[in-house]
């Protein structure tokens, strides 16, 4: 459960003071998939930080899970990244020089993951998300698709509840895309709860509820009545 | 995290860029060999002179002329007598050995060869006891020699090996001041000291050297005293009893112990003075890591933010980058050890005489002081690091 209440982000840019967020409020059900949508400077990156406890905001609450984190302290807010959260990027985020299996490694040192059970972990996640076969790969020899799953299989490393997505088919063909939003629905009938950020409107449509943000305040929350649904089943055949 | 988890961290981040990472560590690797090599080989020649100074021996002191002027060959005019030693025989407590000597510098020669620069020295029979210093051949001056002011000589090592290349050297003739001294003996090699060697001496008889030289004074009394506890009170009763006839500052009373301070104290001035000119090659390593790791900083600005998304803390990152700096310079100090023991090796075989040991108190203390400087010079690239914000690092490119 994610509630949001009147919440408040202004930051300086060079010393102009701008308000990203001005009041939102906004609650999030266990196992929703919702996308944000909304224009370059709406705030939705914002938003998306603050959900992620990268940043605090001005005013309001946040809640994650029960927990208020408006005014938790960076360390807390980093313990709370490593066990509730899953980032999955437009650009992946991928380090270069490791493998697949060490991407998805990376996630357990900050979590404390017990050690004997991070290997089957990263195995059984790389195998969810069809890579088995490209664990020892290191990401400039994989595909854009194959990429953004290897950084999902990461985000999925310490179990959150929630899978935050920032354009995660932004950089990635259409087919790759869909692959990837096929991955994303499943995990979504799986329990988790998903808030995707995008441009697309196509891509909102596979949500069940797409937020409208415009210059920091909601304009729309809008229900959508027919879903779309990614036509290549992953837990068919992956690519 | 765990520690290890920290340091495996960084041991990947160092493999991955093996060249940056070897070049990196150049800087320490030279600075720690400098400091390495720099103070082996102080402390191996301030043991060489403190084993010569004893050599001489710790239960020894001497009046020369001059207040502490007067060097090994006794400069200035000397006020020093016979008499002086006879009464510092008779009126010391101890059980002294007291045996005064004449220095003069002239050349000597045999044939057509000859030696310059030669200590001329008259002395007592005692002299062997006073410096624990003995012939290898032949004999040295006997109590007859010096009744019958006899011409006779015991030559230094490097006298003879000058004169007598072949080694048949006793019973010859050999010409100083004019005269013709016969050779009754070959002193045993005593090597430098200081700048002086002191094998190009001779031995001659003090009477026969007073008459020659015309002179009744003497260049110096040397004392040798039974026990070495005893010499400051030796010292004392010397320095009263010379002092009533001649004045204060016309002579001095010197120990080896003395002598043996001012060396080392000395060498560890030298030690000292290199070791921080080593040292500053090693902090200009330390700065090349610190130039490095900002770089490396820069460039994993997203892999920084990256962590920080999957939960990184800030002192994991801090520590992140502290160990990485701390690895490179602990490496180099590795690596200069290894060249410092490799140098050793090629020093000495390059000149079999001087014989290089590496003191385990320098590799230390490079050890030591490589870890200090990538700690030292870590901590700013690795401060940097840890408080980067994290939306602003997954965006950088």
């Amino acid at each position: 459960m994610v509630r949001i209440k009147d919440l408040v982000k202004t930051y300086q840019l060079e010393g102009i003071e701008v308000r990203a967020l001005r009041g939102l409020s906004l609650t999030v059900d266990p196992g929703a998939f919702i996308a944000v949508m909304g224009p370059s400077g709406c705030g939705k990156s914002t938003l998306l930080n603050l959900l992620g406890c990268l940043d605090r905001p001005t005013s309001g609450t946040l809640e994650i899970g029960g927990i208020d984190v408006s005014s938790m302290s960076p360390t807390d807010l980093a313990i709370l990244r490593s066990q509730k959260i899953g980032f999955v990027f437009q650009t992946f985020h991928l380090l270069a020089r490791a493998s697949a299996f060490a991407n998805v490694m990376l996630p357990f040192v900050y979590s404390g993951y017990p050690s004997e059970r991070r290997k089957p972990r990263a195995l059984e996640l790389l195998q969810y998300v069809g890579l088995q076969d490209r664990m020892r790969h290191r990401p400039n020899q994989l595909s854009g698709g194959q990429q953004q799953r290897v950084a999902i299989a990461r985000a999925l490393a310490n179990d959150p509840g929630i899978l935050l997505a920032d354009e995660p088919t932004g950089n990635l063909d259409s087919k790759s895309g869909l692959e990837i939003m096929a991955l994303i629905e499943r995990l979504n009938r799986e329990g988790k709860t998903i808030i995707m950020v995008t441009h697309s409107r196509e891509l909102a449509e596979h949500a069940e509820r797409i937020v409208h943000l415009l210059d920091g305040v909601m304009i729309r929350d809008e229900v959508v009545a027919e879903r779309r649904v990614a036509e290549v089943r992953p837990d068919a055949e992956p690519a | 995290m765990t520690l290890l988890e920290h340091a495996q961290v960084s041991l990947e981040a160092v493999v991955a860029n093996k060249l940056r990472s070897t070049l990196t560590t150049l800087g320490v690797t030279i600075g720690s060999t400098a400091i390495i090599l720099l103070i082996s080989i102080s402390i191996g020649a301030s043991h060489e002179v403190t084993k010569l100074v004893e050599g001489l021996g710790s239960n020894l002191f001497m009046v020369a002329p001059g207040r502490g002027k007067g060097g090994p060959l006794g400069q200035g005019p000397s006020l020093l007598r016979m008499s002086h030693a006879e009464r510092i025989q008779k009126e010391t407590g101890f059980h002294v050995v007291v045996s005064p000597v004449l220095n003069n510098i002239g050349a000597v020669r045999y044939g057509r060869e000859a030696k310059t620069g030669v200590i001329v020295s008259g002395a007592l029979p005692n002299f062997q006891e006073a410096r624990s210093w003995r012939p290898t051949q032949g004999t040295f001056l006997k109590k007859s020699d010096l009744e019958l002011t006899r011409r006779v000589a015991a030559l230094g090592k490097t006298v003879e090996t000058a004169l007598f290349p072949s080694g048949d050297s006793l019973g010859k003739e050999v010409v100083v001041a004019g005269e013709k001294f016969r050779v009754i003996g070959v002193m045993e090699s005593k090597g430098q000291l200081f700048d002086i060697d002191m094998d190009n001496q001779i031995f001659i008889p003090l009477t026969t050297a007073q008459r020659i030289f015309g002179t009744s004074a003497l260049s110096f009394i040397f004392v040798a005293v039974p026990k070495p506890d005893d010499i400051p009170a030796a010292m004392a009763e010397a320095k009263r009893i010379v002092g009533q006839t001649i004045l204060p500052d016309q002579f001095s009373v010197k120990s080896q112990g003395e002598t043996l301070e001012t060396v080392q104290s000395i060498s560890l001035i030298f030690t000292a003075m290199l070791g921080s000119i080593a040292g500053v090659s090693l902090l200009v390593g330390g700065i090349g890591i610190m130039n490095i790791m900002i770089v490396s900083v820069t460039e994993r600005t997203r892999e920084i933010g990256l962590r920080k998304a999957l939960g990184a803390r800030e002192p994991d990152i801090l520590i992140q980058f502290l160990s990485e700096a701390v690895l490179l310079s602990f490496m180099g100090g590795c690596f200069g050890v290894t060249l410092a023991y490799i140098g050793a090796i090629a020093l000495s075989k390059a000149s079999p005489t001087f014989a290089l040991s590496i003191s385990t108190f320098a590799v230390g203390l490079a050890l030591i002081f490589s870890v200090a400087v990538g700690t030292f010079f870590g901590v700013y690239p690795a401060y940097r690091a840890a408080r980067l914000d994290p939306i602003e690092a997954l965006r950088h490119d």
